[in-house]
């Protein structure tokens, strides 16, 4: 069955795994030190199919160059690796939206989303059809998507909550521009997942929170009564 | 020949080549089309005004070097040979120029120059609405002190801004029943080793003593200040940001006179932090409300036959020599 793990998730670092019976794990992101990047998937680095890597900013990619050295397989967009690796690497994979490509079992399709630097987000399916959206740093998704199980998506600030500290000097309203411009608010996180909000959905993750413009209760609590099935918070450490 | 023209080189009959306008005339241009929609027609820079949409021009066209150099640092010869194709290039070509022409009317209306330090900051963002670059021309916390003195409802003869650290003394002294001017006693005991900043003040003085203010800056405020901010600034600029939150304090504390300045656009220009939420809030709330969660994508898993045959669509491999160090 297809599952999904959240190691890290926020402008700390991104890091996650995805899994079926019978499957190499694929792992999403790879936003963190390589050693914590080892320890949070067992040291078993060499065992996984490939990482999806979604833009360049460190967050998520910054242990790219170390999988790629231990062979492992990345794939993120073009102008992205080349902002990782300028010199490239021979697994170091460019894929381009909206071409799905094979990494073992799994069958993946990217497509562009809405962030200050190129980014894209997956479309996951297993061998057996389970399918996995994961949508992360974007304002919006252009998108809509069938039959999906497990739902992973940004859901980075709430508008009051940003206004709130915007109004009384919290916030720097510049960064909060760019967080309106480059980031889903939970508003829109919810219109989203609303449209998947059918069998055979089965759990939604929320991810990268950020720290103070969020609330992680209220977000969940706002999402389980749209989609009707389990809600998971992906934080740091934590493994929904 | 009424109407011939010649070319310098003599050559009759051949109409002579306008010359196409700089960046900078084109600048000017724009600025001068939004001033005079703005002031009227009719109305004319002045000479000073025109110095100043010059200062802002090599302001902005320096910011944006700067930023194209930061961005393609490190890059191959070959790769800089396209680099200003690239629609994510900081070239004027890639900027709102509209955007820019107004902003920059309100500032020089304002006498603010961009060539002043800590005046005004052009600072470019990505707009992916637009996919142009909004050029931010944030005011520093020297041209907010220049405009707030120059459009106060009473102007100040002086204002002091000073850090206070953990080494100094300093005592407030408020107006109260026997103590008319409101006022402070500051000493710096150990000049050449203050220790931490503690906390910061401005003194604004006025003809009639009797309004002098002192406005305190406290250790929340810093944090507050600090909070809004990237850390890592702080981190680099520690005394200037802590003096630079005494001056956004203290000048906060000032009327502006409407009868002096059109307080609409110094609240624009002062305040437009906030318009920049709202600008941002409106722009994906168009974007979200038209293009999102519309186009279908989907994908189905590969039968047994393809994926053994590996029929799939490969990725490209970004094959270079070996990364060095692996």
């Amino acid at each position: 069955m297809l599952a999904f793990e959240a190691f890290a998730s926020g402008s700390a670092g991104n890091l996650y795994r995805v899994t079926a019976d019978g499957h190499p794990p694929l792992l999403i992101e790879a936003g963190v030190a390589y050693k914590a990047l080892q320890r949070a998937v067992g040291f078993g680095v060499t065992q996984v199919a490939g990482c999806l890597v979604s833009h360049a900013h460190l967050d998520h990619s910054r242990a790219v160059e170390y999988l790629v050295a231990q062979a492992v397989p990345v794939y993120t967009g073009r102008e992205t690796a080349e902002a990782i690796l300028e010199r490239g690497h021979h697994n170091l994979h460019a894929v381009d939206a909206g071409q799905e490509f094979q990494i073992g079992p799994w069958t993946v399709l990217p497509f562009d989303l809405v962030h200050d630097v190129p980014c894209l987000g997956f479309l996951v399916v297993s061998r057996a059809g389970e399918k996995l959206l994961y949508i992360s740093d974007t304002a919006y998704c252009e998108y809509r998507f069938e039959n999906v199980a497990i739902a992973a998506v940004e859901a980075n600030y709430s508008r009051g909550i940003l206004d709130r500290l915007v109004d009384n000097g919290t916030l720097n309203q510049h960064h909060a521009a760019r967080v309106i411009r480059n980031h889903m608010s939970i508003e829109h996180a919810a219109q989203l997942l609303q449209t998947l909000a059918v069998p055979p959905l089965r759990e939604v993750h929320l991810l990268h929170l950020s720290e103070g413009n969020s609330s992680a209760q209220d977000f969940q609590a706002q999402i389980e009564r749209i989609v009707g099935v389990p809600v998971y918070v992906a934080g740091e450490g934590v493994r929904a | 020949m009424s109407g011939d023209v010649t070319k310098s080189n003599g050559t009759p009959g051949q109409a002579l080549a306008k010359p196409k306008a700089t960046l900078s005339e084109r600048f000017l241009a724009d600025v001068e089309r939004q001033f005079m929609a703005e002031m009227g027609r009719g109305v004319q820079f002045t000479a000073l005004e025109q110095r100043l949409v010059q200062h802002m021009y090599l302001s902005v066209d320096q910011a944006l070097k700067a930023a194209e150099e930061k961005r393609t640092k490190g890059w191959t010869e070959e790769k800089l040979a396209a680099a200003a194709d690239d629609p994510r290039a900081f070239t004027w070509h890639h900027v709102d120029r509209q955007k820019l022409a107004l902003d920059t009317v309100h500032r020089v209306s304002l006498g603010l120059d961009a060539l002043i330090p800590n005046h005004i900051w052009p600072i470019a963002y990505f707009n992916s609405a637009k996919g142009l670059y909004d050029i931010d021309l944030r005011v520093g916390y020297i041209g907010r002190d220049y405009v707030t003195r120059r459009f106060a409802l009473e102007e100040p003869l002086s204002i002091a801004y000073e850090l206070v650290y953990s080494t100094d003394t300093f005592k407030a002294l408020p107006r109260s029943s026997s103590r008319e001017v409101e006022g402070y006693e500051f000493e710096i005991t150990s000049p050449f080793d203050r220790g931490d900043i503690v906390g910061g003040f401005g003194y604004i003085t006025y003809d009639d003593p009797r309004k002098n203010r002192l406005v305190l800056v406290t250790q929340r405020d810093f944090k507050r200040s600090q909070a809004a901010s990237k850390s890592d600034f702080w981190a680099k600029n520690d005394v200037e940001m802590h003096l630079k939150t005494v001056y956004h304090r203290v000048v906060g504390k000032m009327t502006l006179d409407p009868a002096k300045v059109n307080v609409e656009v110094l609240a624009s220009v002062l305040e437009d932090d906030r318009d920049a939420v709202d600008v941002a809030h409106v722009e994906v709330e168009v974007a979200h409300r038209n293009v999102a969660n519309r186009q279908l994508v989907d994908v189905q898993p590969p039968t047994a036959d393809v994926e053994s045959a590996g029929e799939a669509t490969e990725p490209e491999s970004l094959f270079a020599e070996a990364t060095p160090g692996f």
